[in-house]
């Protein structure tokens, strides 16, 4: 049950990485300004605003749907988080602060935070 | 960016920004599209016939007041107020006469002893249409009736000089602010309103769509009040 509802929240919330969302926030950006700026000149040009109306609305939801759905293209770039303390790979892999092994004091903290 | 909400909001918000824009550009381009000088465009109004007549302003009005019913031609071509930013024109045509005497007096005595300002023409609208598309927009009216039967605040309208026609129109845009206009040609000769009618019957005499009732108590309130 709560790993149903964890995914359910997973798919819900949507979130990308932070390549992804750079990419995101560039796409939204161009094909919006891109439709806007399309929209005018072929309505200008036709002499249609019925037009302009289509040609912006179509290019707006064309950028809802680029953009606002967690696509796979913005998760190719997952962070590389360091293992917990007090697992077998995190052991094996001390944290280092200003080139000293800060693995003592984490430690006594991680007996707190497993429970 | 991170999560769904928050990109259609970011997208939703852009839009809006880029929707401001492009109505502000469609506004700007509709507006000089529009021609410059009215008098570019092609229109003219004549008086046909006026009459002047005593009605009510409505039928329990214990009022009487007299109204003139107008007969005009009009010519007019206003394709080149249709830029691709226009929704509609509303064509419309005034009576333009100089305010009564009267009223003026009644100013002046209000003001004290300082003679009143001339107040200018009286204007009142005789005939509107709302033509929604560039082949509405050649108008070849013939003797046309007008839509509203005139009268003054004072409610006296017969034997005034020195009044015209004038043809004025608004052009409402899709985006972007209203627009009247006005062309020198669209006026009429000087014409003036003519004496009352003896009677209530034929002509004019209401001011409402309820014309018919109207001239039917002006024949009750003939025989009630023979002195009218």
């Amino acid at each position: 049950m709560a790993e149903l509802l964890e995914r359910g929240r997973t798919i819900f919330e949507g979130q990308i990485d932070f390549e992804g969302q750079h990419k995101a926030e560039l796409l939204t950006t161009t094909l919006l300004g891109i439709s806007g700026f399309v929209a005018f000149v072929i309505g200008y040009l036709l002499q249609d605003i019925r037009l302009t109306l289509a040609i912006g609305l179509g290019g707006t939801a064309l950028t809802f749907i680029a953009v606002v759905p967690p696509w796979k293209a913005y998760n190719k770039h997952p962070i590389a988080w360091l293992p917990a303390e007090g697992t077998e790979a995190g052991n094996d892999s001390p944290i280092i602060v200003d080139g000293k092994k800060a693995s003592e004091g984490v430690s006594n903290l991680n007996a707190y935070n497993l429970q | 960016m991170h999560s769904t909400l928050v990109r259609a909001q970011n997208v939703f918000g852009f839009f809006t920004t880029v929707a401001f824009i492009v109505g502000a550009l469609v506004a700007v381009t509709g507006y000089f599209s529009l021609p410059s000088d009215g008098n570019s465009l092609d229109v003219s109004v004549d008086l046909k016939n006026v009459q002047v007549a005593r009605g009510r302003p409505h039928y329990y009005s214990s009022k009487r007041e007299e109204y003139a019913q107008i007969r005009f031609d009009l010519d007019a071509d206003l394709s080149p107020l249709f830029t691709w930013n226009t929704k509609q024109v509303f064509l419309y045509i005034m009576a333009s006469y100089p305010p009564s005497v009267s009223s003026a007096s009644r100013d002046s005595k209000k003001k004290g002893s300082s003679p009143s300002p001339n107040p200018g023409p009286s204007n009142a609208i005789i005939y509107d249409k709302i033509i929604t598309s560039r082949d509405e927009a050649h108008l070849e009216l013939r003797n046309q009736r007008s839509k509203y039967q005139i009268t003054d605040i004072s409610g006296r309208i017969a034997n005034r000089h020195n009044a015209t026609l004038e043809v004025a129109w608004n052009v409402q845009p899709w985006v972007g602010a209203l627009t009247w206009g006005t062309s020198s040609e669209g006026r009429s000769k000087a014409f003036a309103f003519p004496a009352l009618k003896s009677t209530g019957a034929g002509g004019g005499g209401a001011a409402t769509a309820t014309k018919k009732k109207n001239v039917a108590g002006e024949q009750t309130m003939g025989s009630a009040a023979p002195a009218a």
